[in-house]
């Protein structure tokens, strides 16, 4: 009797297993947040397949456990720590495997031979192998002020024989010869910011972080000091550039049609490093788009042509990609949300970058003429929408062509283009983006030229939605989306979307 | 006839029959009718405001609701449609921001819930409406089963009419050249009816306008086959309680191969019983034929060979016979010629 018991008990638990297997909801297991010192080991990836998990290591804790002595893992010369552990150089996958089990496991040993708490040991193979986490690690981002606190330290002299201390860091720079590179690999960077770092700080001078959390926790960084306006990096760069498509043959001369005028300058001030733009320059230096993105593209560019390289709407580093994540500020993103991420692919959009020039041969050979044309142009561009006159704008509206269950919306016109154009005053890409005539009108006022008597929403957005043609809303939508859609978009939070009677009132 | 044997032929049968129907089922393809109509959810633009949810009630003549339909907290807890509430809209927390998502029947291209129903109450029709009949449902709920969205639902408190209840697409609404109740009251545009192909291609511009608005993905655009009821979102559908691992094989042909077997089994079992009596009957009556045969072929055997045996008893007898005349013959010749020796030498005995 007991035995069939046991047995239907087991057939029991294996069916809930398999079960489970088969469909049941698991709990996802809570992955564990390590700090920003998280280390993932998975040196041995080169090789092939790894046959156990990648290795979870805190680095800020085994600094504490040396007492700070990088020797201790890391071969030091003068001042220059190696970043690798206990090695110069990746040898085989074999000798690899026994430099960390070797030297980890016996140093845990001894660790706990001495009575002291240590780590996992030989046989605890998992402790370690236990498989990505969550980290709260972040990469810095080594902004202009960062910089120019770096470059204008006492700590950090410029070499016998030059005048800045470009090279330092950028080791490969030389005066006559720009090349700002700072380092190829992770390996590299961390070799040179910590080996200076604790440099200093032996000279017993105030110093940069030496330990991970000092640059790549958040909250650390977020300490920093900010120097609000660092002088601007000097690369030998222009204001002004041309930017022009290459030609197609290289004997051609090019074609200076629809080129655009560049404000470097400008770009420089707006930004936090030459990185937004010049995506590789940490590791390649700062070198001209077209070095690597060219009109058929080739493969240092990744095979990416210029004109994706200058439109293409995803990418952070595109003219058109970093335009339009400006404007996913709140106060951009009432109306350009609507608009969409693909353009508007008129003329008269392009134009707003691309001018239509006609010049010599000379200008293509010509770097200053092109600098000073393009800085002669931007002295020409419109910098606002002059046409629109606050109190020429009507006050209040009300809309009450639909009104059925509720009475009529009051709707205060004048106030809320105001509240817009408040929005746009300091900026810049506003000033000039929204130059042409009632353009901000347009923002709402859509898909029709851009006047001071737009026509009504109900001569395109009809009463009654019939049968669909095509993806235009009717009015009730088109209303409700706009007023309830840019609201959402600003992070207006009052009224909410669901109060109706607040807009409208409700009928007595 | 062996009974093991009958069952073996049976089984051979249907399983043929399966193969045929299963194959027939696999490669069709239901894409819906042509110019059926649908409905596009965008889960961007909801706002959870129970508009649609009201209108259903009232387009659809439903008992009034306890709780009024401007009461958002009904939303706090993750609802399901009843026998008197076709729609419901839920909320769903994904990251930090409410994410409202409608529910309703799909309107499958290739209904679960018709592919279940052994009576056909469920139809899909022209309009892109999967239609129930009240007057053919027998209420064998196979249909709840079946439906992967949890769609229909009964009327469990009517003991003598219950129907299953569920969205109707509001079909008669349809047929009439008006829209839907619940994309009639949206006021946000989260609702856009007309053709599923015009839908497709709505839905893929916005896709395409806000790529870093919504996911790259038209849920029922090939879910169980497609559905007539598709969404867009900007959360995951597995956030938003639209289950992602249905794949995208319409219920019916998991179902066709051993469900098309049933009618044809109940069709040919007078078929297959006649045959296999008319068989027994065929074999017995061979068999009693070869008896008969046999047992005359015995007889006949057994005459021949009594003919034969008395035949050559007769010639023994004849022989015997013969000997013994002979014998006798011989014997009587014999004495006679003893009795004639006797007889001279008594005279030569008398002479002396």
């Amino acid at each position: 009797m007991l035995r069939w018991v046991g047995i239907l008990c087991v057939s029991m638990a294996v069916a809930g297993i398999g079960l489970n297997a088969l469909g049941g909801k698991q709990e996802q297991v809570a992955t564990k947040q390590l700090g920003a010192d998280l280390v993932t080991i998975d040196t041995l990836k080169q090789f092939g397949d790894l046959e156990y998990p990648v290795v979870r290591f805190e680095h800020d804790k085994h600094t504490k456990a040396v007492e700070g002595k990088c020797e201790s893992c890391h071969k030091v010369t003068g001042n220059t720590v190696t970043a690798k552990f206990k090695r110069e150089a990746d040898t085989t996958a074999a000798e690899l495997k026994a430099v960390y089990h070797d030297n980890c496991i016996k140093c845990h040993t001894d660790t706990s031979k001495a009575g002291k708490k240590s780590g996992p040991e030989s046989g605890q193979c998992r402790t370690c192998h236990a498989g990505p986490a969550e980290t709260s690690r972040t990469l810095p981002t080594f902004d202009k002020s960062l910089h120019y606190r770096h470059q204008s330290s006492k700590m950090v002299p410029a070499p016998a024989g030059q005048k800045d201390n470009c090279s330092k860091c950028h080791t490969q720079d030389k005066p006559e010869k720009r090349n700002l590179s700072f380092a190829e690999n992770k390996d590299q960077s961390h070799e040179k910011c910590v080996s200076c770092h604790m440099e200093i700080a032996k000279a017993k001078q105030p110093s940069g972080p030496v330990e991970c959390s000092g640059c790549h926790d958040a909250t650390v960084r977020a300490t920093f000091k900010k120097v609000a306006d660092a002088p601007r990096l000097e690369a030998g760069q222009s204001d002004f550039a041309l930017l022009m498509a290459e030609p197609a043959k290289p004997s051609a001369e090019p074609a200076l049609v629809n080129a655009v005028p560049f404000n470097h300058k400008k770009h420089e001030e707006t930004n936090e490093n030459c990185s937004v733009c010049h995506h590789t320059s940490s590791t390649k230096g700062v070198v001209a788009c077209s070095q690597c993105h060219t009109s058929l593209g080739k493969e240092e560019g990744a095979f990416i042509t210029t004109e994706q390289a200058m439109h293409r709407v995803t990418a952070k580093a595109s003219c058109v990609g970093c335009h339009a994540q400006a404007q996913d500020k709140k106060q951009c993103a009432g109306c350009h949300t609507f608009m969409g991420r693909t353009g508007q692919k008129t003329e008269a959009s392009c134009a707003k970058c691309h001018v239509s020039i006609t010049a010599g041969p000379e200008m293509a050979q010509d770097k200053t003429m092109q600098v000073n044309t393009a800085a002669m142009l931007f002295d020409t561009r419109a910098k606002s929408d002059t046409v629109v006159k606050i109190d020429e704008i009507p006050e209040n509206i009300e809309i009450g062509v639909l009104a059925n269950e509720y009475q009529a919306s009051k709707f205060p016109h004048r106030k809320i283009v105001q509240k817009i154009m408040e929005g746009m005053k300091d900026d810049a890409m506003a000033a000039y983006f929204h130059a042409s005539p009632n353009a901000v009108c347009s923002g709402c006022h859509h898909n029709s030229p851009a006047s001071a008597n737009p026509p009504k929403c109900v001569s395109c957005h009809g009463k009654g939605a019939g049968p669909l043609t095509e993806a235009k809303p009717d009015l009730k939508t088109a209303y409700h989306q706009q007023c309830i859609g840019c609201h959402t978009e600003m992070g207006i939070e009052k009224p909410a979307a669901t109060a109706c009677t607040e807009c409208h009132a409700a009928k007595k | 006839m062996k009974r093991r044997k009958f069952i073996g032929m049976l089984a051979g049968a249907g399983a043929c029959l399966a193969a045929s129907s299963a194959s027939a089922g696999g490669t069709h393809h239901f894409t819906g009718y042509p110019e059926s109509f649908g409905v596009l959810f965008d889960s961007t633009k909801c706002i959870g405001c129970r508009k649609c949810e009201a209108a259903c009630n009232k387009v659809n003549e439903l008992p009034a609701q306890p709780v009024p339909f401007d009461d958002l907290t009904v939303m706090d807890k993750r609802r399901r449609t009843h026998h008197d509430t076709f729609t419901v809209v839920n909320k769903y927390a994904v990251g930090d921001k409410p994410v409202y998502r409608k529910q309703q029947c799909n309107h499958c291209l290739e209904p679960a819930c018709a592919s279940a129903c052994f009576v056909g109450a469920f139809k899909k029709d022209k309009t892109g409406a999967v239609s129930y009949d009240a007057s053919k449902c027998v209420g064998c709920r196979y249909c709840m089963i079946a439906c992967p969205f949890e769609i229909p639902t009964y009327e469990y408190h009517d003991p003598v009419t219950p129907r299953v209840r569920k969205c109707t697409m509001c079909q008669p609404r349809i047929e009439e050249g008006k829209l839907p109740g619940c994309v009639e009251d949206c006021p946000k545009g989260a609702l856009v009816f007309g053709r599923r192909e015009d839908l497709l291609g709505i839905a893929r511009e916005r896709i395409r306008k806000h790529p870093d608005t919504y996911i790259n993905h038209i849920y029922g655009e090939n879910e169980m086959g497609g559905t007539s009821w598709l969404y867009i979102s900007g959360a995951p559908f597995s956030q938003i309680g639209l289950r992602e691992d249905l794949g995208i094989t319409p219920a019916p042909q998991f179902t066709s191969g051993p469900l098309g077997v049933v009618p044809a089994i109940v069709g040919l079992w007078p078929v297959f019983l006649t045959g296999a009596y008319a068989l027994t009957k065929r074999k017995e009556k061979i068999s009693e034929e070869e008896q008969h045969h046999a047992v005359a072929e015995a007889v006949a055997d057994a005459q021949a060979e009594a003919a034969k045996k008395l035949k050559a008893a007769m010639d023994k007898a004849e022989r015997d016979k013969q000997a013994a005349v002979d014998r006798e013959v011989k014997k009587a010749l014999k004495d006679a010629e003893e009795a004639r020796k006797k007889e001279a030498e008594a005279a030569d005995a008398g002479e002396q």
